[in-house]
């Protein structure tokens, strides 16, 4: 699949300019990375991707696949294959992970899915992630650890089966093992036609998942394209020259 | 309210061949109410359940009910049929405090109902079913005794149409005894409904209410559990759904009357269209009931805009070796909460769907019959737009 972004500016509700011209390209199969300081865009960009309503474009497109979705629903962009690992996800109490991840596989299927056929596929998917299975009948991230979280954002993106992942700054607040789970994770996935954008502060994530391309945002602008190296630069010299 | 045609004759018309005392009981009660005022739902300057256009002139109570009793040491008697083959326990325990005029008017009134007897010892039956179906007007009465160290489970549902019911129920949970009392109120929506559940609990034992309200246009729920003597217990777990233009006046409370007694009242309300509610909650703390407790939490979640909840919470405490708390919260579908489940493929009716059953199900999930259960949710869903 691919992500066009083309001069894309966004406003919060209240008018505030957040993003400003942003242009970004993945291709097909592509890992693209997105770095940059806080407060300089990067989550916007990803709950624009992903349709918050929050958030309100002032100009510019958003074309996946090479169709126009600026104006599509959340629910809609995930059908066509969008998928967003939050940063800080929300905590619903009352439903269960289990009964929550069906009723998203129905959505994105288009057809039921059976209990049984379901039930495996979760169990399955569990293993691979190492979370305890009776984690699939706890209410959907309610008192979970931060850790816990992250891992049940991937467990979500890998049932799910997502054409775009865009990860969040998935690998923060992780310990080495839980990071080196979901870095496997991510790399399995990969299939020559998924792409992934994957927005980190750290570079120990690209110890697991090689980079295509890296871009760097600074006060909602896209300041810096560049591969591999360039986040190697950016640990030892950091943003302050940047833009 | 209007009561139309309302006299003696009306009394002794329903009450043919029972015995004397009764009638004379009814007599009395509708003199009674004849001299009490009219019952007031308002409460400060806007909170007011207006009953202003109900009128009544069908005194006859139209109602079946089905029993479903697996439990053969429980009796399930019809209360016309009590009254005259074993009138003890009607003598004994059958509406001894009125408060209200409504109260007033079923005594005077009562036409249909029941009486559930599990003897001491009973332990560890089947629910015990109770299915009613009105087609008219209602005077409708429950009376349960649960003996020494009994355990009796029931499940009432009340369905069909009448502009008027009155529907009380009496729980009296003797020393040692446990009653759990599940209720699915499922009325037309053009019917009126006043019901009161009262709970009168004794040493060591437990009375716990599951209120389950969805029907009519006009319901006025009262229940009410009097802990008393020492350490008897007593819960309220509700559930309200409203839609259209209905309005329910709820009033949960709790009268601790003895030391070392224990209460929670539990409530979940959600609010659709522009139905409107008021919850009064309350917990009575008399001043020789030290070392008790007593909570309250009521969550109302509005999904319609015109939708407007009321909800007041009150502790009334006399002494001060006590704990008491109570919460409420009122609110709408948090937007985030909405965004993360629609951005995986879930539509906004489906998210609904979900948030709705997750936040009543906490209250649902504690019902231990799965068919029971399976029902709420259905009913729950039903009623999501």
């Amino acid at each position: 699949m691919t992500l066009k972004i083309k001069d894309l500016s966004v406003s919060t509700k209240d008018g505030l300019k957040i993003l400003d011209n942003i242009s970004l390209n993945i291709k097909e199969g592509e890992v693209v990375v997105l770095m940059g300081p806080n407060g300089s865009g990067k989550s916007t960009l990803a709950n624009v991707i992903m349709g918050n309503p929050n958030y309100i474009i002032d100009s510019g497109d958003i074309l996946y696949n090479e169709e126009r979705i600026n104006d599509f629903g959340a629910d809609e962009r995930a059908r066509r294959g969008v998928f967003l690992s939050f940063q800080y996800p929300a905590e619903i109490s009352g439903v269960t992970i289990s009964n929550f991840l069906r009723t998203a596989l129905n959505s994105v299927r288009g057809e039921k899915i059976r209990i049984l056929d379901f039930k495996k596929l979760l169990k399955e998917k569990m293993e691979i992630l190492k979370i305890d299975e009776k984690f699939s009948e706890r209410y959907l991230n309610e008192g979970f650890s931060g850790g816990e979280k992250k891992k049940t954002e991937i467990l979500q993106m890998a049932v799910l089966e997502p054409k775009l992942c865009v990860l969040d700054e998935t690998d923060s607040g992780l310990d080495a093992d839980a990071l080196r789970i979901v870095g496997k994770n991510v790399t399995s996935l990969k299939n020559g036609k998924r792409s992934f954008l994957i927005i980190t502060h750290y570079n120990r994530i690209l110890n697991y998942v090689k980079p295509d391309r890296i871009y760097v945002m600074k006060n909602g602008k896209v300041v810096k394209e560049g591969d591999e190296n360039l986040a190697f630069d950016l640990e030892n010299k950091g943003y302050e020259n940047l833009g | 309210m209007k009561f139309e045609n309302l006299n003696d004759s009306v009394v002794r018309d329903i009450s043919k061949d029972e015995p004397e005392w009764f009638v004379q009981e009814r007599l009395e009660s509708l003199e009674s109410f004849n001299r009490t005022n009219d019952d007031s739902f308002k409460y400060g300057m806007t909170m007011e359940t207006d009953i202003s256009g109900i009128k009544i002139s069908d005194y006859k109570s139209k109602v079946n009910i089905i029993v479903r009793n697996k439990d053969d040491r429980i009796t399930v008697d019809d209360f016309k049929e009590s009254l005259e083959k074993n009138p003890g326990l009607i003598r004994e325990y059958f509406m001894k405090k009125t408060k209200t005029k409504t109260e007033l008017l079923h005594r005077a009134l009562i036409q249909n109902g029941l009486v559930v007897y599990a003897p001491k010892n009973s332990k560890g039956g089947d629910n015990l079913m109770l299915d009613y179906e009105f087609y008219g007007n209602s005077f409708n009465h429950l009376l349960v005794i649960a003996d020494e160290n009994s355990e009796v489970n029931i499940i009432e549902r009340l369905r069909g149409s009448g502009v008027f019911h009155s529907n009380i129920v009496e729980v009296y949970a003797k020393e040692n005894s446990k009653v759990n009392f599940y209720s699915l109120q499922d009325l037309d929506g053009n019917s009126g409904n006043f019901s009161v559940k009262r709970g009168f609990v004794s040493r060591n034992a437990e009375c716990n209410f599951f209120n389950f309200e969805f029907g009519c246009l006009l319901n006025c729920s009262d229940v009410y559990s009097e802990l008393d003597e020492e350490g008897s217990y007593s819960k309220v777990y509700g559930i309200y759904f409203t839609d259209k233009n209905q309005h329910f006046n709820l009033a949960y409370s709790m009268h601790h009357k003895a030391k070392n007694t224990n209460s929670n009242i539990f409530t979940k309300g959600v609010l659709e269209d522009m139905s409107n509610t008021i919850y009064r909650g309350l917990i009575k703390i008399h001043d020789n009931a030290e070392n008790s407790n007593g909570y309250q939490k009521e969550d109302t979640l509005i999904l319609g805009d015109d939708a407007k909840a009321d909800s007041i919470p009150n502790l009334e405490i006399g002494n001060n070796d006590v704990k008491c708390s109570h919460g409420a919260s009122i609110g709408h579908i948090d937007s985030d909460k909405l965004f993360y489940l629609k951005s995986r493929g879930i539509s906004e009716k489906e998210c609904t769907k979900l948030i709705v059953n997750g936040f009543l199900g906490e209250v649902i999930d504690k019902i231990n019959n799965e068919d029971f259960k399976l029902e709420l949710k259905n009913k729950v869903m039903e009623k999501v737009k």
